[in-house]
């Protein structure tokens, strides 16, 4: 994948100091750390709100920050697209001229597109106060895309939606990112809401930059996993529908990558989706058990074969990475993986239920 | 009773004289004061207490103090004055400039203050949104902080008009009592009560002071209403 953002990041404040160096690739990328570890600030960084005392950014192979070149591009030529936690959507104007702020003239084209993408037409003419917070949050969203930006920068979009409303707002996200080709960074302290968009994270802590890139691969490291644990998890497997067990009142879903095949309930993923459509399916490591042999007679639907990789012990937990075809990873107890001398290379079968799957 | 509605042609010309003075001098402060307002809401810089203090120095200095510091500062042989009088021939103590002058320094204060508050009332979060959609400082200013902040500059339009209508102290001191030229409703008052058996006139200017005043203050409520009204249509 592309590199649409590059930056090194050096900001000191007091007693914090921000220094991250990372490359983006052009796709969703979710930044995701403990609050008040330098999130917000490098999202500030990025867009310019904030001037960081050295380093550089580059979007799409324009230089916006160069401290050593001392260029430093103002927040209003910098052409990326903000979306803040509390939408700030212009309170005296209508949805309308909140979306046409940034263009007055945008391609008529586009606009349709938006307005359509994120379904907000029927809003155009009302007041923000009277749009409910997802609506408000779509609005923001298109209002950052037709002003033109090359990038969407994102800061805790969910934290001030209800449950529902997180929900609501998910599909539009992958929507935007399908229909504009527009890289998406996502700040989030959120890792469930995160993984719900994507599996492309940078893990922030004190400042610092943890890990960059899959979720799977960053459970490799200890700190990694235990800056993720406390957040609760997911896992996430990319699969595709391969067949509709109408009679079991199931789906059947496969990797595209690997021999995983899992059945989750067609309420869960809904009656008109098609063979082959592509899907995120989540799963809580601790809704998921194992066992050292396949087990007849059980109600779980799925059981899935795996090599153990790695088992990390924490706090009376162990935490084992399986490979499924995909990394995932189960939440046991210590006693458990004592007792059934669960250990690095063994083969084991990961057990859930179909009902336990979130399917995005 | 019919004497309370027969206005000599000096009333009409000291009513008429306040509102002019009043008009032009809340004309010429609004951008002014929009100017500072936001510059003290919106900047920090060293010494900016002072400089508020000094802005803030008319509302509690006494007004014949103000008129004071002001004839040495435009009288023909204050700074300004000198300069007035010797470029372009313009006397400014004592002439109609005087009144407009006394009646700008007096309400600018409260101006100012009226629209520093709403000014400090808008969100800067709304400035920063605007300026990651391309918008220019100017065009922020224009397009998010003076509509959002326009209750607080009406009123503030109005205080400056009703605290010029009432102006005195500063006026008499600076552009003097001269009727016809700088004679304005209080200092008509003022004149007609020092005279026995004015009391009628005394009177009819006393009404016209008051309807004016009740009138400003109306006008900036439903000016207000309609803002909000139409901010939250």
């Amino acid at each position: 994948m592309t590199t649409a953002l590059s930056f090194h990041i050096k900001l000191q404040r007091k007693d914090f100091t921000l220094d991250v160096k990372a490359d983006i690739p052009n796709g969703i990328t979710g930044i995701f750390g403990p609050s008040g570890h330098g999130k917000t600030s490098l999202l500030n960084s990025i867009a310019g709100i904030v001037t960081p005392d050295s380093g550089y950014i580059h979007l799409n192979g324009d230089t916006l920050l160069d401290s050593n070149k001392k260029v430093n591009v103002k927040i209003r030529q910098r052409r990326v697209g903000y979306v803040f936690q509390d939408e700030r959507l212009f309170p005296h104007y209508t949805i309308k001229k909140n979306l046409l702020y940034g263009e007055k003239n945008p391609d008529q084209d586009l606009f349709d597109e938006v307005v359509d993408t994120l379904q907000i037409a029927h809003l155009l003419n009302k007041k923000p106060e009277q749009c409910s917070g997802g609506e408000k949050q779509r609005a923001a969203i298109g209002r950052a895309i037709i002003s033109g930006s090359k990038i969407l920068l994102m800061d805790e979009p969910f934290s001030a939606l209800d449950v529902n409303l997180r929900r609501e707002i998910i599909p539009y996200l992958n929507r935007v990112h399908q229909k504009f080709s527009l890289p998406i960074l996502i700040v989030s302290h959120d890792l469930p809401d995160l993984l719900s968009l994507t599996d492309n994270l940078l893990l922030l802590k004190n400042g610092q930059l943890l890990g960059h890139g899959k979720f799977t691969d960053l459970l490799d490291q200890p700190e990694n996993l235990e800056l993720m644990h406390e957040s609760g998890w997911y896992n996430v497997m990319h699969l595709s529908v391969f067949a509709h067990l109408e009679s079991k009142n199931m789906v059947l879903l496969k990797s595209n990558k690997s021999n995983l095949q899992i059945q989750a309930l067609t309420q869960t993923i809904g009656k008109d989706v098609e063979v082959n459509q592509a899907l995120k399916v989540l799963i809580k490591p601790e809704s998921i058990a194992l066992s050292k042999e396949p087990v007849q007679n059980i109600s779980l639907r799925n059981q899935v074969g795996g090599i153990m990789k790695e088992v990390f012990l924490k706090d009376g937990l162990a935490f084992c990475i399986v490979d499924v075809g995909e990394n995932i990873i189960v939440e046991v107890t210590e006693a458990s993986q004592k007792s059934m001398c669960l250990e690095k290379g063994q083969r084991v079968y990961c057990l859930f239920k179909s009902a336990s799957l979130k399917i995005y | 009773m019919s004497e309370l509605f027969k206005y000599t042609a000096s009333e009409w010309s000291a009513i008429q004289l306040s509102l002019s003075v009043a008009l032009i001098c809340a004309v010429i402060t609004l951008p002014l004061a929009i100017a500072v307002g936001w510059f003290l809401a919106r900047k920090k810089f060293f010494g900016k207490s002072v400089v508020e203090g000094i802005i803030h120095l008319p509302l509690v200095l006494p007004p014949i103090t103000t008129g004071y510091l002001l004839l040495l500062v435009f009288g023909n042989r204050g700074v300004f004055g000198k300069f007035f009088y010797e470029t372009f021939g313009i006397q400014i103590a004592f002439s109609f400039y005087a009144a407009v002058i006394a009646a700008i320094f007096v309400s600018f204060p409260l101006v100012t203050r009226s629209i520093r508050l709403s000014i400090e009332l808008v969100d800067q979060k709304l400035e920063e949104a605007a300026r990651t959609l391309g918008a220019s400082n100017l065009r922020v200013f224009f397009t998010i902080t003076l509509p959002l902040a326009l209750p607080g500059v009406i009123s503030g339009f109005i205080l400056s008009f009703a605290r010029s209508l009432g102006e005195f102290g500063a006026t008499i001191s600076f552009a003097g009592n001269i009727e016809g030229k700088t004679q304005t409703l209080p200092l008509a008052i003022f004149s007609e009560m020092q005279v026995p058996g004015q009391e009628a006139s005394t009177m009819r200017l006393v009404v016209v002071s008051v309807i004016l005043s009740l009138l400003a203050m109306i006008a900036a409520e439903f000016l207000n209403k309609r803002v909000i009204k139409s901010k939250t249509a």
